[in-house]
């Protein structure tokens, strides 16, 4: 947790950072003395405090927990990062290719990186998780979905 | 003013005898528990929707169905949040903390079972004091300005140590962080656009719904798919849709509690469900024999934060009705509701429509009913759920997660937002940083901010006015208090997990 | 062999429902109105009951689109960048004219086809019952007495009701203090609570608390009295010359056929005149004030003037 805890902290320490200083551009308030920069200020500073206390706690060896670390050789790991890009993916298709298409194309293929096989199995949930989803925002609830090249269609 | 028994009498008559309107009821509640377990479709959301169906119909009939929708989307949101650890509404954020770790204990049933009983008294108790002391508890929602509600703000903020899990360190730097996200956008004084990179969607700050999807939804499905084969299934035990009389008898003072906690919050416009939820829950640690247990799956813990949420309802409705103020979000939407049916909601309302006022009393009461039977129900189909396989579970879950996330704005800057979050979740839980203090800090840190500005306005930057008034300084001391008490109760939780450790390891 | 069955028939359950039939001329498949606000809202409201009713001009359904966020930039932005086939239309509102001069949005009304306003409210000037003064010049009079005393609520910074307060201070002289909320609603309480001295936002937002007897109007800003208070004068009649209105309408993105404009635009202009649509409007104490296309263009163009110059002598404006 030592590493972990030193990468936690700097992160934190970074970010009160980054704030800080975008909040040192905003225009000052003279009327009413704290302007849209001392809110973020104030927390900045709150963060890289708690920031510091927690690497000094990891120095002294002070850290609580064990933390496993993130190996990409891990087979859990490369599953999790697969359906990471699968979901990007989606999110970028969405508008293009049309809520239906991808949407299949997500549930057959996650099913498929977890290790299901069977064809009917795969094809049969996937098309109904589209179908009963779509039924339920585009139709009861009235939220227009996407349908990219199948917009033409509808 | 007084009390019209007999009015209440014959709007009971209305709203039961009526059967259109009772059907009205019964729609909304199964609509609102469904929509309210449905990640990314909140209670406000759905009464939202279904407003423009209410146009043209029967006030008690429209108001009936909206109320349904409202009472059953608070409980629906405990469903999903025991279940995938996915709060289906904000309300429902702090039920994750005690029921998601019993849904994995394999007590789902058991849980669900609470979570509809407290969700059932609570909802009763804030329609009980709604019906009969709505003229006392309006008066709360006048005495708050800008100063008391920067106080209650603080107050909110001082139970993020409660819910930080082992480290408090680590919890108050989420908090810090939530707070930090809750400062992107546009300033609420001065309009300022901060941290947006010049971004339009970012213009009102990262939208909350798809935030919270992300870190709790999308987080955990990471990490799902991560230890997939590492972790054995879960054996649900069902058939149980009724709390068993002994974890009644455990939950009574928490529910009691809770609900009072939660129709005062609910009654004090802009405060919600979730801040009701999390104080309750944070009282009921502080105050239960073994804090130690809470965050392992206490039943506790659930009656406390879902009697909160639903209390929330019953209070919220009391200035609107009385004022004209909605209470919390779900509120705004029905006064919009009312105005279409061309009644506006206030004093003129008392005076000229006391037949309505009296057809709301006995609406929301028998909605309460409603979600009692109609959950029964559904508790043994729900706690089937988290037996599915976990192949054919997780592929869904990420379709309801990214389709909601779309479609509350119908914006995929949203899905990438919810992406996002779900990697920062993932990361975070892994080394041991609680989420939940994010989200609180997400929903009160705009609270405290414009509320703070606000007075500074008025006062000319000067800072005694923050404690000029009573009621302000009162939450102020008492956050503090609050605070200070949750730092001792963390030692002494620390103390005696590590004579627990001690005992295990040397028998 | 049921699995098998099962699955053919939700494979034609899907089929059949994405494919819709397809007909003659336009309209043929369902239109979409962009709506820039939260649903429930009163500008979303507004936009279903109009469309709820140019459905059956139109002979095609109609679908309401809620894209909200950034102040209304969202959706706004939507409405442009949308195909310019009459197939999506967008609700217009005033934050169109007043995010561009705070740099806010990289387009103004000039990127829109207007179609057709709908309604306009006037800005009134709203305080408790028991102040110690019944009208705008009464208020005035106590304002330059006591500088720095008088807080003015509004619903957003840079919003309609914010530079409505911004433009009487302005054209009066008086030194106010404009506290921001989020909404008009919150402001409408604090004031009622005893928190603020006023509030500028429309007789709508604020009727149901002065009819219950606890706020009083001192006046509205427009050209001519309110419907539902008859009795309040106007600013003008006060010897204060300020008109200021919010405004909402229906716009294409530029570029539509001018075919297409007209048939939706009779279409809407009918439902306008619906009686349920009056009655709603009614209802809702939403002042229906129709122009057409070309009248529209006019007003915006003078509305957007507007807005700058008063942005500009209150520091709203981007330097």
């Amino acid at each position: 947790m030592k590493t972990a805890d030193l990468i936690g902290g700097s992160s934190g320490i970074a970010l009160g950072a980054y704030v800080l200083y975008e909040g040192s551009k905003m225009p000052a308030d003279l009327i009413m003395k704290i302007g849209p920069s001392y809110f973020p200020d104030v927390l900045a500073i709150g963060l890289i405090f708690f920031s510091l206390i927690l690497i000094i706690y990891a120095l002294l060896g002070r850290a609580k927990g064990q933390a496993e670390a993130i190996r990409f050789k891990d087979k859990g790991i490369q599953r999790a990062l697969i359906s990471l890009l699968a979901i990007v993916a989606y999110a970028v298709l969405l508008d293009q290719l049309g809520y239906p298409i991808v949407t299949v194309l997500l549930v057959a293929g996650i099913m498929i990186l977890l290790g299901k096989r069977s064809p009917l199995q795969i094809a049969g949930v996937s098309l109904a998780t589209t179908f009963v989803v779509w039924l339920l925002f585009a139709k009861l609830l009235m939220l227009s979905m996407p349908m990219g090249i199948l917009e033409d269609l509808v | 003013m007084d009390f019209d028994f007999a009015l209440l009498y014959h709007s009971f008559g209305n709203v039961m005898l009526d059967w259109h309107v009772l059907l009205a009821i019964f729609i909304g509640v199964t609509g609102g528990i469904t929509i309210g377990a449905l990640p990314g479709l909140t209670a406000t959301m759905g009464v939202a929707l279904l407003v423009p169906f209410t146009f043209g119909r029967p006030p008690v009939e429209s108001l009936g169905m909206l109320l349904g929708i409202y009472c059953g989307g608070m409980y629906g949101g405990s469903i999903s949040a025991i279940l995938i650890r996915t709060p289906g509404t904000p309300a429902a954020a702090a039920t994750v903390l005690e029921g998601y770790p019993m849904g994995q204990r394999g007590e789902a049933g058991r849980a669900l079972a609470m979570a509809l009983f407290a969700s059932f008294s609570g909802g009763m108790f804030g329609a009980l004091v709604m019906t009969f002391l709505s003229p006392y508890v309006a008066g709360v929602a006048l005495e708050f300005s800008y100063v008391e509600y920067f106080a209650l703000a603080l107050f909110g903020l001082s139970v993020i140590i409660s819910i930080s899990g082992t480290s408090i360190i680590k919890g108050v730097m989420a908090g810090l962080f939530g707070l930090v996200l809750s400062t992107i956008g546009m300033d609420p004084i001065s309009g300022y656009p901060r941290f947006t990179f010049g971004v339009i969607d970012l213009m009102e700050g990262p939208s909350f719904i798809p935030t919270l999807i992300g870190l709790f939804a999308v987080a955990e499905l990471f990490s799902n798919i991560e230890k997939m084969g590492v972790t054995e299934k879960i054996k649900a035990r069902i058939g149980q849709y009724f709390p068993s009389l002994a974890d009644i008898k455990t939950s009574a003072p928490n529910i009691l509690k809770s609900s009072a906690i939660g129709t005062i919050v609910g009654a004090i416009p802009g405060a919600g469900g979730d801040i009701a939820a999390f104080v309750s829950y944070a009282e009921a640690k502080r105050s239960s024999r073994h804090p130690e247990k809470f965050g392992t799956g206490l039943i506790e813990g659930v009656a406390a934060t879902e009697s909160a949420n639903n209390a929330c309802s019953g209070g919220a409705m009391i200035p609107l009705l009385s004022l004209g103020v909605p209470g919390d979000a779900v509120t705004a939407v029905l006064l919009g509701a009312f105005i279409v049916q061309g009644l506006q909601p206030g004093p003129l309302l008392y005076k000229e429509h006391m037949d309505i006022v009296y057809n709301v009393f006995a609406a929301m009461i028998v909605a309460n009913v409603a979600m009692l039977v109609v959950g029964a129900f559904g508790v043994r189909f729900f706690a089937r759920v988290i037996g599915i396989q976990k192949e054919i579970l997780i592929p869904i879950i990420f379709v309801l997660s990214l389709c909601g996330s779309y479609a509350m704005r119908q914006n995929v800057f949203d899905v990438y937002l919810t992406i996002g979050f779900g990697v920062i979740g993932y990361l975070m839980q892994r080394y041991d940083y609680p989420l939940s203090p994010i989200l609180l800090a997400l929903i009160l840190g705009p609270m405290a901010e414009a509320n703070l500005r606000r007075s500074m306005v008025v006062s000319g930057g000067d800072w005694h006015i923050l404690v000029s008034r009573p009621i302000a300084v009162s939450l102020m001391v008492l956050g503090v208090a609050f605070m200070v008490a949750s730092v001792f109760n963390h030692k002494r939780i620390e103390k005696r997990l590590a004579e627990a450790r001690l005992a295990d390891t040397t028998p | 062999m049921k699995r098998r069955t099962m699955l053919v028939g939700i494979v034609a359950m899907v089929a059949s429902a994405f494919a819709a039939p397809a007909m003659a001329a336009f309209p043929e498949k369902p239109v979409t109105v962009i709506c820039p606000w939260a649903p429930g809202g009163g500008t979303d409201v507004l936009l279903r009951a109009l469309s709820k009713e140019a459905e059956k001009f139109l002979g095609q359904s109609i679908t309401v689109v809620n894209q909200t966020g950034g102040a209304g930039a969202i959706g706004h932005n939507a409405i442009r960048a949308a195909r310019p086939d009459g197939y999506t239309v967008g609700m217009i509102t005033f934050e169109l004219n007043s995010l561009p001069p705070q740099g806010l949005v990289p387009f103004t009304w000039k990127n829109f086809d207007p179609m057709m306003r709908i309604n306009s409210d006037p800005a009134a000037l709203t305080v408790r019952k028991d102040a110690p003064y019944n009208t705008v010049r009464g208020f005035i009079d106590y304002a330059k007495a006591h500088p720095d005393e008088i807080t003015i609520g509004n619903s957003a910074p840079g919003s309609v009701w914010h530079i409505a307060a911004g433009l009487v201070a302005d054209k009066t002289g008086i030194k106010v203090k404009h506290v921001p909320f989020d909404g008009a609603a919150p402001a409408v309480t604090s004031l009622v609570g005893g928190h603020l001295t006023a509030v500028a936002v429309s007789v709508a937002e604020v009727r149901g608390q002065v009819q219950a007897g606890n706020l009083k109007i001192l006046g509205v800003m427009s050209a001519e009295r309110d419907k539902i208070f008859p009795d309040v004068p106007t600013f003008k009649e006060q010897g204060v010359n300020v008109e200021f209105y919010t405004w909402r309408g229906l716009g294409l993105p530029k570029g539509v056929p001018p075919a297409i404009k007209t048939k939706l635009s009779d279409a809407f202009k009918k439902a306008m005149d619906a009686p349920a649509f009056k009655e709603l409007a009614a209802k809702a104490s939403l002042n229906l004030a129709y122009q057409d296309s070309a009248d529209f263009t006019k007003f915006l163009d003078q509305n957007y003037k507007d807005v700058e110059a008063v942005m500009k002598s209150i520091g709203l404006a981007k330097k």
